[in-house]
């Protein structure tokens, strides 16, 4: 799993993108050079070549217009003593192709000089004036053959062995390959280096976007860049936001608090004046039942306040949390706990699975409360006389609580809409709660960075279905 | 035993203050902080009920202030804010309890009473007894008139803390909170519940445990 999101993180990183096309663009320049650089050159050695080898065709030419094929066979044999000058190709063929006379070199592997083709045509082959034959049985060597139209009719063709090209650019393009190779690697690495310190300020950004998130750490903020460039524009103005967002949390806390504060005040006084004359005897009997029920609804109206509260602060993401490592399994236990005896008078067999422990970092009250009140939502419409089923597992990284009841089931219809507040279903009506329980259970959930869902078991029943991050397992401490 | 209340609302400080005078507390308010200072520098108080949130010289600055003169003075807080960091802010602040509006009357003597023995030292029992109801806390066992009952350790722990606060009313929020270690609504009644099993075993006429509806449960002696 680690592999595949380093891999996916390398595919999205701005920075590998850039060296990659900088590289890419570098490699694709530095070859386009050297292939100009490479034409151009074998143009010049050809150019070089042929001017010679016209010279000496002019010079063959005027021996035999003056002294015949005897005169050229001598002057050839002189010539190929001198050093330095390579063994050269001469003959003279008629106009029906064949070869009157030749002069083949010695260092000349295939003697058989018909095999050397026969320039295209008399007269219109002034196409090309020399052309280049693959000595056969020896690749290094090529014949560069020139011809030239004598005045009796005969062709005298002069050549002269030559380097092969490519051979002789052989060490060039080696050279190429590993300069280029050397300077598109350490390239592709000052690129790299270079795109990560540009990038470096987006990377702070998502990590303090991550911070925030994660922790709800308001405070964080992206350190400003040391060049004064658009992404410092672009960090400046995230910063801002992030102050903005900040004021208008805190204000929001403010507010909820004030409201919080001003609500409690006077239900406190309230509840406090009714309950001293309750615990005193001799109260008339109706003024009793008058004064309970001031102290039952007032009781009614806190937790509707508590709960409204935290789901507010919880959507708002201004919900506290007093996260510590916990074990999810013994947070459900602790709470199936708490509703045993309620489970045993409705006679519900409620029971924690056997399974492993389920490591998290959680606010251990407030989760305790979800996991209740997930129970206690399960007991509540379950008939009497059947089964609750709790089971913790671990499942692609996260904690699981799976919450099965015998109960009725949720409408698809209504699915989604359980968790909204003061939602009720139909169903709910003739239950007592106030219609909070879910709407906490999924604040609280998500302010975890976790989720619930609820699907209709195949046979009769809701799952409910609790999922946290799960963390590596960690010693527990009692 | 004297006990000075310092809080802001009148009508707060007004159960507060006639309910500890009916508990037989000599009582004094302060309606600010400066007031409650004053108070502290020429009385001798046994405890103090402070609100966290007062005009002027707010509690936490009052406890500290008290903190740096008389230490000993057992001081129970009263806050409107219910998080962790504010409870843990009151209690670094010097204070011995916290409480959060809205509390039951109940719970708050309660908590009072518990600051004060703690302060005076009186000795944990290891045996309680109201009327014909006995505990041994530490063979763990239960005879009502003489009889022996056995336990669940819920009803157990239930019975024990009816039988340490006798003649005391004590609320479903705090039964929740020490027979079970929660501090929020559980929706669905457990107290009832477990309270309906612990009086079929002790109590099935309901003479020894009183229900009074909007306060709480109290366990009487003289039956």
């Amino acid at each position: 799993m680690s592999s595949t999101g380093t891999l996916d993180q390398l595919r999205r990183s701005v920075a590998v993108r850039l060296s990659l096309w900088f590289t890419a663009l570098f490699a694709i320049g530095f070859t386009a050079i050297f292939a100009l650089l490479y034409v151009l050159l074998g143009r010049q050695l050809e150019a070089r070549e042929s001017e010679a080898l016209q010279l000496r065709l002019r010079q063959y030419a005027d021996i035999y217009e003056a002294s015949g094929v005897q005169g050229l066979g001598e002057r050839i044999d002189e010539d190929s003593a001198t050093p330095h000058v390579r063994s050269l190709f001469v003959r003279l063929i008629s106009q029906s192709g064949n070869v009157v006379w030749a002069r083949v070199p010695p260092d000349w592997i295939d003697q058989d000089v018909k095999r050397v083709a026969v320039p295209d045509g008399w007269g219109g082959w002034s196409v090309r004036q020399m052309y280049s034959v693959r000595v056969p049985h020896d690749q290094q060597q090529d014949l560069a053959v020139v011809s030239s139209l004598l005045s009796d009719g005969l062709l005298l063709q002069v050549g002269r062995s030559t380097d092969n090209r490519s051979t002789l650019l052989e060490p060039l393009r080696r050279t190429f390959f590993w300069v280029g190779s050397a300077a598109i690697l350490v390239g592709f690495a000052v690129a790299v280096v270079a795109a990560r310190r540009a990038t470096r300020p987006l990377h702070q950004v998502v990590e303090t976007a991550r911070r925030i998130i994660n922790t709800g750490a308001l405070d964080a903020r992206v350190p400003m860049p040391a060049r004064d460039d658009d992404i410092a524009e672009l960090v400046q103005h995230f910063n801002t936001v992030l102050d903005k967002n900040a004021a208008l949390l805190r204000s929001m806390r403010e507010a909820l608090d004030n409201v919080a504060h001003d609500l409690r005040t006077p239900l406190t006084s309230l509840r406090g004046t009714a309950e001293l004359v309750l615990s005193q005897p001799g109260v008339d009997l109706s003024a009793r039942d008058a004064l309970a029920d001031c102290v039952e609804r007032t009781d009614e109206v806190l937790r509707l306040l508590r709960a409204l509260m935290e789901i507010s602060e919880a959507e708002a993401g201004v919900l506290r949390l007093e996260k510590s490592p916990n074990d999810l399994r013994e947070i459900t236990r602790q709470a199936a706990e708490l509703y045993a005896d309620v489970a045993e008078a409705k006679q519900i067999k409620l029971a924690l699975q056997e399974g492993e422990a389920a490591s998290v970092v959680v606010d251990t009250v407030r989760t305790r409360q979800a996991v209740a009140n997930l129970i206690d939502n399960a007991i509540k419409y379950t008939p009497d006389g059947g089964a609750v089923n709790l089971r913790v597992y671990l499942e692609n990284g996260d904690a699981l609580l799976e919450v099965r009841d015998s109960g009725p089931g949720v409408p698809e219809a209504e699915q989604p809409r359980i968790w909204e507040r003061l939602y009720r279903g139909d169903q709910s009506r003739s239950q007592s709660g106030l219609g909070l329980g879910l709407s906490l259970v999924r604040a609280i959930v998500e302010a975890h960075g976790g989720k619930v869902t609820v699907e209709n078991a195949p046979d009769r029943g809701a799952i409910f279905k609790l999922r946290l991050p799960a963390t590596a397992a960690l010693p527990l401490t009692k | 035993m004297r006990i000075l209340v310092v809080e802001d609302d009148a009508k707060i400080a007004s159960f507060v203050v006639k309910g500890l005078k009916q508990e037989g507390y000599a009582v004094d308010h302060a309606p600010d902080g400066d007031t409650g200072l004053a108070l502290t520098a020429s009385t001798t108080y046994d405890a103090a009920v402070v609100d966290v949130m007062l005009p002027g010289l707010d509690g936490l600055s009052l406890v500290k202030r008290l903190r740096a003169s008389r230490a000993e003075l057992p001081v129970l807080f009263l806050s409107a804010r219910s998080s962790v960091q504010d409870r843990i802010a009151g209690l670094q602040a010097g204070g011995d309890d916290y409480l959060t509006k809205p509390f039951a009357f109940a719970e708050l003597s309660a908590r009072l009473q518990a600051l004060i023995r703690r302060s005076t030292r009186v000795p944990e029992a290891t045996r309680l007894t109201v009327g014909d109801v006995e505990m041994d806390l530490v063979s763990r066992v239960v005879k009502v008139a003489d009889r022996l009952v056995e336990l669940q350790p819920r009803e157990f722990s239930l019975l024990e803390y009816l039988l340490r606060h006798p003649g005391r009313h004590v609320t479903k929020t705090m039964i929740l909170e020490h027979v079970w270690d929660y501090s929020f609504d559980p929706q669905t009644n457990v107290v009832d519940v477990l309270m309906h099993r612990l009086r079929a075993k002790i109590d099935p006429e309901k003479t020894r445990i009183e229900t009074v509806r909007g306060v709480g449960y109290v366990i009487h002696g003289n039956t």
